[in-house]
């Protein structure tokens, strides 16, 4: 676990950098929808600007902690919730917490992609068009500098005003990519965002989680145990309910401490 | 009609005895009448007699029907369909037939006129008969329909820029904020508005709306406008409550269940993840609306308009009652009388069919042959715009 890295207190605002390890901080986390929890006890740091997998079997909770963490479960009808999620020191779940500022900072991109009815550049910039963060030319530039990271640029270049519904599934999760990424956010959460994508696209994707860090923390559910080996630094193992094990990808993958980790890394389970 | 569908309605005699013969999974209610069961175009006659569904399990239902079995009932059902089919557009070429047939001797006398003029002249049905221009019509007839074609397309007006933004806010606010147990209840009372006659909406006009208009609402709109001359079009005489203000409201009253319900159904078919995914960058309730939502039923919506601009432009009765029935003036301010092309035929179709001529009767028919064109091209007109809206290209068939 990453406990053995010591912390700085928290509450003594929030500078980034190397003044703080941990962007994120899980404590006691419990979640459900009436009835029993789907999440239980759950205590896990993230490290700034580092990549996380979370990798479980079907169920294991890793989706419902994941949004958690943006307070997207705030709105699913008989959602409880025990414990604490401090970003940067501070709780999320504060009463003075603005959800649009938290989601500014926490951005996340879906399993399946889910561009917006509009033209593909306003569909980059609908986040900065909501926060009012650029004027005209500023979201232009935030587009272009956007679609050039997730690569799209060179294929949409000429295509800005079309509708992104004509985009390959690829194409369109990589444009939701660059729409999360234009608002600016400290941390990225990704759920499956490569389960439904083509090889190609899948090594793109991954290239860019790769690139985004240290600038940006990330936080990827996935299934697929080959892409936790490859891109993430820690690896957090979920299985029914409860944060099985935690700790830096090798050592989860090659050394794990609980018999069901190994079973799960090794394929038996799940 | 989708006649060759497979159903399962259809019943089990087009099955095919399943690998030949008595293997067939489970002893149905039949006992031992496999014959049943043998391919249907070998059965003959008999098959269609028995209950659909009857004595089939799940396994012989699953089977997939071979096509050959089922041309029977298919033909017959795709005559009835194609019949079914063709009745709509016979009623409309008749319809249509019908009134031009009437309408000549009008088109003939009026000529293109008919559009421009403001003058609607039944002339005297008990003085002369004139013969002018190869028509006979009453002397003095002289019919212009200007001043109809202009009041059914104001109060249409007025009606839609009322409606539309109350339907979707209202359709958006059962759809999106309110709980389901309260959402239906709203919907109920839609659409028992969209079931009252419009007679009695126009009655109520008459006797409530119109006289709280008069009385209270535009003298004081009236008043507190500053002179400028685009609002000019509020200020002046405010009437007695009849007019295109009060038809106006009663229409868009009339229109909006149209537009809400219709808008309703569409926003309940927005997918829920481009709604998350806004969320998710942080917008809030009314951003993931005006930048999702809304932009995904927009074509949906200026349809559902065209649907409510049909029926403000057809309305009959309620106008007739509401609009002061005044002919051949162009209205001054919203607070006009006027009168609309439909509600001109209810109020004037009795003493025109005293005209023995035939000229007036003639005439209104011409004046309905213009209210058909209008509402045809209010719907090309919608065709053209919702082509425009999707060019934003929703995902059709895509499951999203």
């Amino acid at each position: 676990m990453g406990s053995a890295l010591e912390e700085a207190a928290p509450a003594d605002g929030r500078q980034p950098g190397a003044s703080r390890h941990h962007v994120l901080r899980i404590r006691g986390l419990t979640v459900g929808f009436k009835g029993d929890p789907v999440l239980t006890g759950v205590d896990l740091v993230f490290p700034r600007g580092t990549i996380t997998a979370l990798i479980g079997p079907t169920g294991s909770g890793k989706s419902t902690f994941l949004r958690t963490l943006n307070r997207m479960n705030d709105r699913v009808p008989g959602y409880y919730r025990k414990g604490e999620v401090e970003l940067d020191g501070q709780s999320i779940f504060a009463p003075g917490v603005q959800l649009m500022a938290l989601r500014r900072r926490v951005g996340m991109v879906f399993q399946r992609p889910n561009p917006f009815p509009l033209s593909i550049m306003e569909n980059v910039v609908a986040g900065v068009r909501a926060h009012g963060l650029a004027d005209r030319a500023g979201r232009r530039r935030i587009a272009e500098a956007r679609l050039r990271e997730v690569g799209l640029w060179g294929a949409l270049a000429h295509r800005l005003n079309e509708s992104p519904f004509r985009l390959s599934g690829g194409q369109q999760q990589l444009l939701c990519l660059a729409r999360a990424l234009a608002i600016g956010p400290d941390i990225l959460l990704l759920d499956e965002p490569t389960s439904s994508l083509d090889p190609v696209t899948v090594e793109a994707v991954e290239d860019l989680l790769r690139r985004l860090t240290p600038a940006i923390t990330v936080i990827v559910v996935t299934h697929n145990l080959a892409q936790a080996k490859r891109i993430a630094h820690f690896t957090a193992f979920f299985n029914q309910g409860r944060l099985v094990e935690h700790g830096p990808t090798a050592r989860v993958f090659g050394d794990p401490s609980a018999e069901e980790t190994s079973r799960y890394v090794t394929g038996r389970i799940g | 009609m989708a006649s060759n569908r497979p159903e399962p309605a259809a019943g089990p005699e087009g099955l095919p005895a399943p690998g030949g013969n008595g293997s067939a999974p489970g002893p149905g209610p039949e006992g031992g009448t496999r014959v049943a069961l043998q391919p249907a175009w070998a059965n003959g006659p008999s098959r269609g007699s028995r209950l659909p569904g009857a004595g089939t399990t799940l396994m012989e239902r699953a089977r997939l029907l071979p096509r050959r079995g089922r041309r029977g009932s298919g033909a017959g059902l795709k005559g009835l369909g194609a019949s079914a089919a063709t009745v709509p557009l016979l009623a409309l070429v008749f319809i249509l037939a019908t009134l031009v047939y009437e309408a000549v001797p009008a088109i003939r006398l009026n000529g293109p006129g008919f559009l421009t003029r403001l003058a609607w002249d039944p002339g005297n049905f008990y003085g002369g008969v004139s013969h002018a221009g190869g028509v006979l019509h009453p002397e003095g007839a002289s019919y212009g329909a200007l001043s109809l074609i202009v009041g059914t397309l104001l109060s249409s007006a007025i009606a839609l820029v009322l409606a539309v933004p109350l339907s979707v806010g209202a359709a958006l606010t059962i759809v999106e904020r309110l709980p389901q147990r309260l959402s239906g209840g709203v919907g109920f009372f839609l659409e028992v508005l969209a079931g009252i006659p419009s007679v009695v909406y126009g009655l109520w006009g008459v006797v409530t709306l119109g006289p709280l208009l008069a009385n209270h609402v535009s003298p004081f709109i009236a008043g507190h406008l500053p002179d400028v001359p685009v609002l000019s079009w509020f200020k002046g005489n405010v009437g007695h409550g009849e007019g295109l203000l009060t038809s106006g409201i009663v229409l868009a009253i009339m229109v909006v269940p149209i537009v809400a319900a219709t808008t309703r159904d569409l926003l309940r078919q927005v997918p829920a993840l481009p709604k998350e995914g806004a969320t998710a960058l942080g917008m809030s309730d009314w951003e993931v609306s005006r930048r999702v939502t809304l932009p995904w039923v927009a074509s949906g919506i200026v349809g559902a308009s065209v649907l409510g601009l049909a029926r403000a432009l057809g309305e009959t009765m309620a106008v007739a009652m509401v609009s002061g029935a005044v002919v051949g003036t162009l209205p001054s301010s919203i607070y006009a009388t006027f009168t609309t092309i439909a509600a001109t035929i209810v109020s004037q179709l009795d003493s025109a069919l005293t005209d023995a001529t035939g000229f007036a009767v003639s005439s209104l028919a011409e004046a309905a042959l213009v209210l058909m064109v209008i509402t045809l091209l209010a719907n090309v007109g919608a065709r053209i715009l919702v082509r425009r809206v999707a060019t934003s290209g929703l995902p059709v068939g895509r499951g999203v």
